[in-house]
């Protein structure tokens, strides 16, 4: 069974953008994925921030495809906030930070610490092993 | 043009994809390859692509996703957050 990890919104952008300019953590984690290494997990609150950014410049297309492909690829999870996500939540007393706590909670529910972000509190906070490409 | 090869099948059903259409397809010991046994008892071999592989960049317009964007994106979705 491959490693599992969650990953936010700017992952799921570097995916799709220009190879040559994404961090090198994330070709490497794009390139695991691909060989079956790693399966991610696609909270949908962080495919809602895409949607927010891509709106803004008229790319919705862009994102309707990127959903299509995510759907359909092996060692990718889209993951839908639900009610064993919100079961952990009220057992949960590290942060009532909405976002932050529903992303650690799905890092709970899959069984995995670890997640693709830069945001240092999922680290202090949460306990999680932060991958971050800064 | 299509290409041919005759092979003989092993005890246990192997064959071998000729190393010049292995070269071709950029398949090496880490790939997939999917086979299709169709209604006229054709099978049809495909190196399996993942979509992540698929080389058009959606996002190739957009500027780089910021802390400070996703910030706001959170905002968007819990305004009155903490």
């Amino acid at each position: 069974m491959s490693e599992k990890a969650i990953i936010d919104a700017q992952v799921l952008f570097y995916f799709h953008y220009t190879y040559s300019k994404v961090p090198k953590l994330l070709q490497t984690l794009k390139q695991n994925v691909i060989e079956g290494k790693i399966t991610i997990i696609i909270p949908t609150i962080a495919i809602s921030e895409l949607l927010w950014k891509m709106r803004k410049i008229d790319k919705i297309d862009a994102v309707k495809e990127a959903i299509k492909r995510w759907e359909v690829s092996e060692n990718i999870i889209i993951d839908n906030f639900d009610l064993e996500i919100l079961k952990l939540m009220l057992e949960n007393n590290q942060s009532h930070e909405l976002h932050d706590e529903i992303i650690a909670m799905t890092c709970k529910k899959y069984g995995t610490k670890i997640i693709y972000s830069t945001d240092i509190k999922f680290k202090e906070i949460f306990k999680l092993n932060l991958k971050s490409w800064k | 043009m299509t290409e041919k090869v005759i092979q003989k099948v092993s005890s246990n059903g192997r064959i071998v994809i000729p190393k010049e259409w292995r070269d071709k397809l950029d398949i090496d010991d880490t790939s997939l390859v999917e086979l299709e046994l169709n209604d006229e008892k054709h099978i049809i071999i495909k190196k399996k692509k993942h979509p992540l592989e698929i080389k058009d960049v959606l996002f190739e317009d957009a500027t780089p996703f910021t802390d400070e964007e996703l910030e706001e994106a959170k905002k968007a979705l819990f305004p009155n957050n903490k």
